[in-house]
């Protein structure tokens, strides 16, 4: 008798540690998130407007994701850069690892003004040097279908990262595509 | 108390990552520019001394049948603090490290240490624990990054020099890029650890050739 009432209270005793630990850990969390959640979307803010005035400076940019028919999947966001024409964030197929997302801006003539890697989990030292200057210059003022030299086009390939060199083409072609399809 | 003995325990004798082989997953991972390991081994001393503190204060009321649960859950409420406040202030760095912040939760030092060290003795001896695990753990990724970073990329202080792209040393070219892959972070490990272990058994190296050459 004496025995199943010490079971009996163990048990409780076990759930309520448990519970008491995991309710004190989740409210200091929830305080926390509260404290940080404006700071964070802050800053998620700000670097996708550094990266818009990266690739196509313009005074005012406004979303119209929403009017976009054109159908490309990987097509994520449409900005209409005031004036200037359209910011296009796409996250291309065929990059190596993870999901690879790429700000393009898209003139009114419909050549590419630059590009940003705005998310990349690909490779350090090989891939993830896309998003350095080098790389990167390749495309301002390009016309046409980008593509990589070995496959015909005019793009120097990134040593030892051919596929993401690829997948940025792709990116940028998808952005071009629906940038026309805006009008 | 004895602060020197843990101190020596920490980051020589018992260090967490040359020694007891503990959370070699970040270590490879992480350790290709300064400013990474750095900041990674600062997370992981914060995350490790506070959880070693809580863990402490709580263990004549955490039941041994779910001390595992309740270890995870403190740990895994720090953890996730942290990656808060990095994201929030620290944005740069909370990129640069990625999931590596999330997944210290299944860091086996700071389970490791709460099993073995800060459930079985005082706050402040834990807390003091959690600093010395935690610098261990730094040194030595600072010791792998400016490894891998000069021979892989040719630079030094990678993020944090140099407007973050390092002071270069090696022209480009040169370096070596499998040192910032994973073959590189294996290859380094090696190498420190085998270093550490002959200066560790150094004092009594003579004794133990005899022996073996005796058999």
């Amino acid at each position: 008798m004496n025995e199943t009432k010490k079971k009996g209270a163990g048990m409780a005793q076990l759930v309520l540690v448990l519970f008491a630990i995991s309710a004190i850990t989740a409210l200091l969390l929830g305080l926390v998130n509260s404290l940080t959640a404006d700071a964070i979307a802050a800053n998620q803010q700000a670097k996708i407007e550094k990266a818009m005035n990266e690739v196509l400076p313009a005074s005012a940019y406004t979303d119209v994701t929403a009017s976009y028919a054109g159908g490309d999947a990987t097509v994520d966001t449409i900005y209409e850069a005031e004036g200037a024409g359209y910011v296009v964030q796409v996250s291309p197929s065929g990059s190596f690892s993870g999901t690879l997302s790429v700000m393009v801006g898209v003139t009114s003539d419909g050549a590419c003004s630059g590009i940003s890697i705005v998310k990349t989990s690909e490779t350090s030292g090989l891939g993830a040097n896309a998003s350095k200057d080098y790389f990167r210059e390749q495309f301002q003022g390009l016309t046409g279908t980008a593509s990589v030299t070995k496959d015909g086009g005019t793009i120097e390939a990134l040593t030892g990262a051919t596929i993401t060199s690829r997948a940025v083409c792709n990116a940028v072609n998808s952005a071009v595509a629906a940038a026309a399809s805006m009008g | 108390m004895d602060i020197k003995k843990q101190f020596k325990e920490g980051l020589i004798t018992q260090n967490p990552v040359t020694v007891q082989l503990l959370g070699m997953c970040s270590v490879m991972a992480i350790t290709t520019t300064l400013f990474n390991g750095i900041g990674m081994g600062l997370s992981v001393l914060v995350i490790l001394t506070c959880a070693n503190v809580v863990i402490s204060l709580l263990r004549k009321i955490i039941p041994s049948k779910v001390r595992i649960a309740c270890y995870i859950v403190v740990i895994a409420g720090f953890v996730t603090i942290v990656d808060l406040l990095l994201q929030a202030y620290l944005p740069d760095l909370s990129e640069s490290l990625g999931l590596f912040i999330p997944l210290i939760v299944v860091n086996c030092i700071i389970l490791g240490r709460a099993e073995s060290f800060a459930s079985k003795n005082g706050v402040a001896a834990s807390a003091v624990d959690g600093v010395f695990q935690g610098l261990g753990y730094t040194v030595i990724l600072v010791i792998m990054c400016v490894v891998r970073e000069f021979l892989g990329n040719g630079t030094f202080g990678g993020g944090i020099l140099n407007g973050g792209d390092g002071i270069r040393i090696l022209p480009e070219g040169i370096p070596a890029l499998g040192m910032v892959l994973p073959v590189g972070g294996f290859l380094t490990l090696a190498c420190v650890i085998a270093a550490m272990q002959y200066f560790l058994n150094k004092p009594k190296k003579n004794a133990d050739t005899k022996e073996e050459v005796s058999k």
